[in-house]
């Protein structure tokens, strides 16, 4: 009785460490966004409304690239696609604003409209980073109404007030930089005259201590070492920056499909890098065609014994953009000829050129 | 004691710009980038530098909207310390202008200040385009970034790669047409360091009652100045060649806080 007492309890600690497991890999790859729109919208007809939409985030995990497409009805879209949310953070509420509008041969009465919304998350798994990338669809009521022609010629429907921004703080910093600017070029001019040359020097001395301590105050020594430290390869002519975001060929779509295993792509960046963009968009562009290219996104800034894992430190030089594949020894740097390379890469399709 | 001393100024100027070379390229030893700036013009994307541009990170901080407390101090430090000193006697691209300086020659002087107008448009090229523009033409990083990534396959002979190589080759023409080409008419980090030039602790010293006005000091100097005369110019790199080459012991260099003559 008691044997079989204790295999039940091992089986059921068995099941139920199955149950978690299975619990944690669900809710990692659950939605962390919940979406909504105050409806109905009011639409006067031939004129326009702003769609709000509420983003709100009820996870511990960033939130990347939350983008918003209007779907249809198609006479209703939006002339200009709304603004994209590069990132929200944890427990964060967001809005993406943008402005329909209603032709003039639109009929009076009540709609849905349809939008699609879109984002990706990672997640750390001990030293590795999965992405997660989600699409919802989402409704809103529209009115639509006929445009009361206004006696004083203003848009019938006024447009939300726009809250004013919290004050911004003082620029003390900047003023402190004007000053000491000023009383370097100040003390240069005194110093011309050989016999104030010594006020001019204890000037400049404490202005070389007050700019040291200050600067080192706000670890600007320790941005300047980041700065030495990370070499993005458009910022001394390595190569030009691409575009900020890629497309792919046809026939990079076509090879793409032909890709049938697993693929985990790291792509390491610097947030000032102007290159690494490009490196980034081209990824998810062919993470889209094909759903067997897994990525993920590592700031070197922040992760620096990733990159350092990953083999992007060349002679002490962090250099970015650099893709990794997982489980290859290669990386490639640098932005140019980048779809060809990386197709290189994911296919083997011939030698991966430097 | 001086004579002695004057005769040997080119002898411990090689050896200082040993240093320089040596602290430029310390990266050999595995240490990585350090929290330091360097006091010349030397690329921080150099693969053995340990030490930050002060051009480049100058660009970095107007590019971020930073205001550049530590580097300020560095730079005013810098120019106290030495001023063009720097140039003359640490800089290893100074250093590779000293080797080509086979044309001491006296010409186009009003160009100097072109370097200024280069630091202007240095620090407004950052601002207006978000991005480090001189790096791009630099011909140290060409020199010290450019070619040893080739070798490492990072770079590829692209368009940034030829603009590199062009900046390069024709300061290299420059520089063995006009001694000390690129440090007379064009460092912006010479323009900075040359603010300092009258009021920095390393100086030129000239004794006026031994001065005989031969101009063997002007032969001399590879700045094209008139060392007798312009012994305060902002171009002056306080090398030392001019004291060498005084045979009456006029012109003598100096550390300290100056005296009137």
């Amino acid at each position: 009785m008691i044997r079989r007492r204790g295999d039940l309890g091992a089986a059921s600690f068995f099941v139920l460490a199955i149950l978690a497991a299975l619990g944690l890999a669900a809710s990692a790859q659950a939605p962390i966004l919940t979406f909504s729109i105050d409806g109905p919208i009011v639409l006067p007809i031939g004129g326009t409304a702003e769609v709000v939409v509420r983003i709100e985030s009820r996870s511990v995990h960033d939130a990347d690239d939350i983008t918003v497409t209007w779907l249809a009805p198609e006479a209703l879209a939006p002339a200009e696609a709304p603004e994209p949310i590069k990132l929200l953070s944890p427990f964060d509420i967001g809005q993406i604003r943008f402005r329909i509008s209603a032709p003039a041969d639109a009929e009076v009465g009540e709609t849905t409209g349809r939008l699609a919304v879109s984002y990706s998350y990672c997640v750390y798994e001990g030293i590795e980073e999965r992405c997660y990338r989600f699409d919802e669809d989402l409704d809103v009521a529209l009115r639509l109404e006929a445009l009361v022609v206004p006696v004083n010629g203003q848009d019938p429907i006024p447009d939300p007030v726009e809250p004013t921004p919290a004050g911004t703080p003082f620029p003390w910093p900047w003023v402190g930089l004007a000053l000491s600017l000023l009383l370097v070029a100040g003390l240069l001019v005194l110093g011309r005259r050989p016999e104030r040359a010594d006020a001019a020097r204890i000037g400049l001395a404490l202005i070389v201590v007050g700019g040291l301590v200050f600067g080192v105050a706000r670890s600007q020594h320790e941005q300047a070492q980041g700065i030495g430290a990370v070499l993005c390869t458009s910022c001394v002519g390595i190569e030009e920056a691409g575009p900020k975001t890629a497309t792919l060929s046809e026939g990079a779509i076509e090879a793409l499909a032909t890709l049938d295993e697993d693929v985990e792509l790291t792509v390491f960046y610097a947030v000032w890098c102007h290159s690494c963009p490009y490196a980034e968009s081209m990824v998810e562009r062919m993470a889209e065609v094909n759903d067997r290219i897994r990525y993920r996104f590592v700031d070197v800034e922040v992760n620096p014994e990733l990159a350092e894992a990953f083999g992007v430190i060349r002679s002490g030089r962090t250099v970015v953009p650099a893709i990794v594949r997982s489980g290859s020894d290669e990386v490639l740097f640098g932005s140019e000829d980048l779809e060809r390379r990386l197709l290189d890469l994911l296919l083997g399709t011939g030698e991966v050129s430097p | 004691m001086r004579a002695f001393l004057s005769r040997r100024l080119t002898l411990a100027r090689r050896g200082t710009q040993g240093l320089g070379l040596l602290f430029g390229l310390f990266g050999i030893t595995g240490i990585g980038m350090t929290h330091l700036i360097f006091p010349g013009l030397h690329c921080y994307a150099c693969p053995l530098a340990v030490t930050v541009c002060p051009i480049g990170l100058m660009q970095n901080l107007i590019v971020f909207g930073t205001p550049p407390y530590f580097w300020l101090g560095t730079i005013v430090a810098y120019g106290l310390l030495a001023g063009r000193g720097f140039c003359g006697w640490f800089c290893p691209f100074g250093t590779l202008n000293d080797l080509l300086s086979f044309r001491k020659v006296r010409i186009l002087r009003s160009f100097s200040y072109t370097k200024f107008a280069v630091l202007v448009a240095t620090v407004l090229a950052a601002w207006f385009f978000a991005d480090t523009v001189f790096c791009k033409l630099c011909p140290a990083a060409s020199i010290e970034a450019s070619i040893p990534y080739l070798f490492m396959g990072i770079a590829r002979v692209n368009r940034p790669f030829l603009i590199h190589m062009g900046t390069l080759g024709a300061t290299l023409v420059g520089m063995v047409l006009i001694s000390r080409f690129w440090c007379r008419y064009l460092c912006p980090m010479g323009g900075l360091l040359a603010l300092f030039n009258r009021i920095s602790f390393l100086h030129l010293r000239l004794d006026p009652d031994r001065c005989s006005a031969c101009g063997r000091c002007a032969a001399e100097c590879p700045m094209g100045l008139d060392p007798h005369i312009e012994h305060d110019d902002h171009n002056c790199i306080k090398c030392g060649a001019c004291v060498e080459g005084c045979h009456l012991n006029a012109l003598s260099l100096r550390y300290g806080i100056r005296r009137r003559v």
